[in-house]
């Protein structure tokens, strides 16, 4: 079984939860931009979490199913359609053989995530299928999908029998249920938690106090990297060179021209640049899904109520995961 | 000695760090820790990674932040009782060929006009030390390594290199590293080495490791193209 490119869209990537175990040398753990709609994309194909799937930049991006498959859409950022059918996201689909599924554009989100029974065959490199183009590592041959790409499916396939699915005309099935939308995409401006960062306390007074109430705007050149942030500048009490040191995503570096970078999924291992916040490990997901253009605001909070932000996350998640072990 | 600082990067990762300066006795504690943390894992421990003066420890959600945060304090007070009586340099010592021919050392012309220095003064300040390889960042398989005699010194670029090629051997401030890859960079170029510091077919994937110790051997354009 396999699923054909025809468009990759704005960009497609192949993705899993990272590449764990090699920042030592340099390698960043990567892995889906949103890691929650990415596992819940799998957990609804009855997969592992961190099985390979395909992350979708903003829409565009269509594909071929070149036979009957189950398959899921979490996240945001687009609508998928087969002709004239929308198909609902959060829901395990049933798409029959030579059937296309085409994005188009929505104005909520910004990553959307298609995982499909079984898990789509990729080789891991360092123990991983994501795909980081810097150095041309992991997905199909280092890079982003391009037309014409073919990913087959893995052999063996969980859901063997269709189950009470609700069958469309056009031979798609939909199941009854759907999971819960743990990212409830922003509205206007994205509100961020985050805690101070460790060279807080070397920024002056102003950069002190505008970097939890001034909003910024998620720059047109932000990637996987990192969000660049347009807004107030940032400056230092007294200029410092720093010692390079482990930086991740969720890091809010501030560059030597005092503009605020939000590291993302592929930040790099190490940086040097003083980090004034970084925002909780679980608002990173949210942070995912919000687009360029649209504005967010950092609002302070405490290494205890990050870490309670956190855990509500990997509740929801198990909730999720016994909810749909019940679905038969 | 100092009280290191232990801090939170991330709700799973946490840094422990020595000292804000970059020196090679603060460097030797970070690798001596790395090796002490890998050695005696914790439940929930997922990696180690070393910089010039701090140790990151990421871990899963099946140990508390307190819990590594007292490991990480416990062994490092260990570490550093143990370090001043054993003093031993406990990474590997690899030669490195690099061409310092200025066709593949493309900032040589602009390093020796600035510092003033001949091609092959340049050469032989460059390949008179050993460098401590003090972490490996920016892209992977790039060494950051210390420390540049100081008749060496060259600030990076004003503006970065859009393509730096692979094996380039370049300088800047107190430091030298190997580019791993094609990629943007600020440093001054002066060589080339054939070998690959960064080969998803060996294992580890990375030629060097944090704490091995590195000289640079010339070999001519010649010698180097017939590696290829």
């Amino acid at each position: 079984m396999s699923i054909t490119i025809l468009k990759p869209g704005m960009m497609s990537s192949v993705q899993d939860l990272g590449r764990w175990g090699f920042q030592r040398f340099g390698v960043p753990i990567g892995g889906a931009m949103d890691k929650v709609s990415a596992s819940l994309a799998n957990m609804i194909c009855g997969n592992d979490e961190n099985e390979a799937v395909i992350e979708m930049t903003l829409h565009g991006a269509s594909f071929m199913f070149n036979e009957a498959a189950y398959c899921a859409i979490v996240g945001g950022g687009c609508k998928a359609f087969i002709g004239d059918e929308e198909l609902p996201f959060n829901r395990l689909l049933w798409i029959p053989a030579f059937s296309i599924i085409k994005t188009t554009a929505n104005l909520q989100g910004c990553r959307s995530y298609l995982s499909v029974d079984g898990g789509f065959h990729v080789k891991k490199v360092l123990g991983s299928a994501s795909t980081y183009t810097p150095s041309g590592i992991g997905g199909i041959n280092g890079r982003n999908l391009i037309t014409g790409d073919m990913l087959a499916f893995k052999c063996e396939q969980n859901l063997h029998a269709a189950s009470n699915l609700h069958m469309l005309p056009n031979g798609v099935g939909i199941s009854p249920w759907q999971t819960a939308d743990l990212n409830a995409a922003a509205s206007e401006i994205t509100i961020v938690h985050a805690i101070k960062g460790p060279e807080f306390d070397l920024f002056n007074s102003a950069s002190q106090k505008n970097i939890f109430t001034s909003e910024f705007t998620i720059s047109s050149h932000s990637n996987r990297m990192g969000y660049r942030l347009e807004g107030k500048k940032f400056t230092l009490e007294q200029q410092t060179e720093m010692a390079s040191t482990a930086v991740t995503a969720g890091i809010v570096q501030v560059t030597h021209e005092g503009d605020p970078i939000i590291l993302m999924a592929d930040s790099q291992t190490t940086g040097g640049y003083p980090r004034i916040a970084r925002v909780c490990a679980a608002d990173i997901s949210l942070l995912a899904q919000t687009r360029p253009g649209v504005k967010i605001q950092f609002r302070e909070i405490g290494e205890e109520e990050s870490l309670m932000r956190y855990n509500r996350i990997v509740e929801a998640m198990k909730r999720v995961k016994v909810g749909l072990g019940n679905t038969g | 000695m100092l009280i290191p600082r232990i801090y939170n990067i991330q709700d799973q990762a946490i840094t422990i760090e020595f000292a804000a300066a970059i020196n090679e006795a603060t460097n030797m504690q970070v690798i001596a820790l790395q090796h002490a943390v890998e050695s005696n894992p914790i439940k929930g421990f997922i990696e180690a990674v070393p910089a010039y003066s701090s140790l990151t420890v990421y871990f899963s959600e099946q140990v508390s932040a307190a819990t590594i945060r007292s490991w990480l304090s416990d062994l490092s007070a260990h570490v550093s009782n143990t370090i001043n009586t054993s003093l031993t340099t406990e990474g590997k010592q690899i030669s490195i060929p690099v061409c310092y021919d200025p066709s593949l050392g493309t900032d040589l012309d602009w390093v020796a006009a600035h510092l003033n220095l001949s091609l092959e003064e340049i050469i032989f300040l460059h390949t008179s030390v050993a460098y401590r390889v003090y972490m490996i960042g920016f892209i992977p398989g790039f060494p950051y390594m210390g420390t540049l005699p100081e008749q060496l010194e060259v600030p990076r670029k004003q503006t970065p290199s859009l393509k730096i090629p692979m094996g380039s051997v370049a300088i800047a401030g107190k430091q030298t590293g190997i580019y791993p890859a094609e990629v943007p960079g600020g440093w001054q170029v002066i060589g080339r080495t054939p070998l690959k510091m960064f080969d998803l077919s060996q294992s580890p994937c990375s030629f060097l490791n944090a704490g091995d110790l590195v000289t640079f051997q010339p070999i001519t354009l010649e010698a180097f193209n017939q590696y290829q």
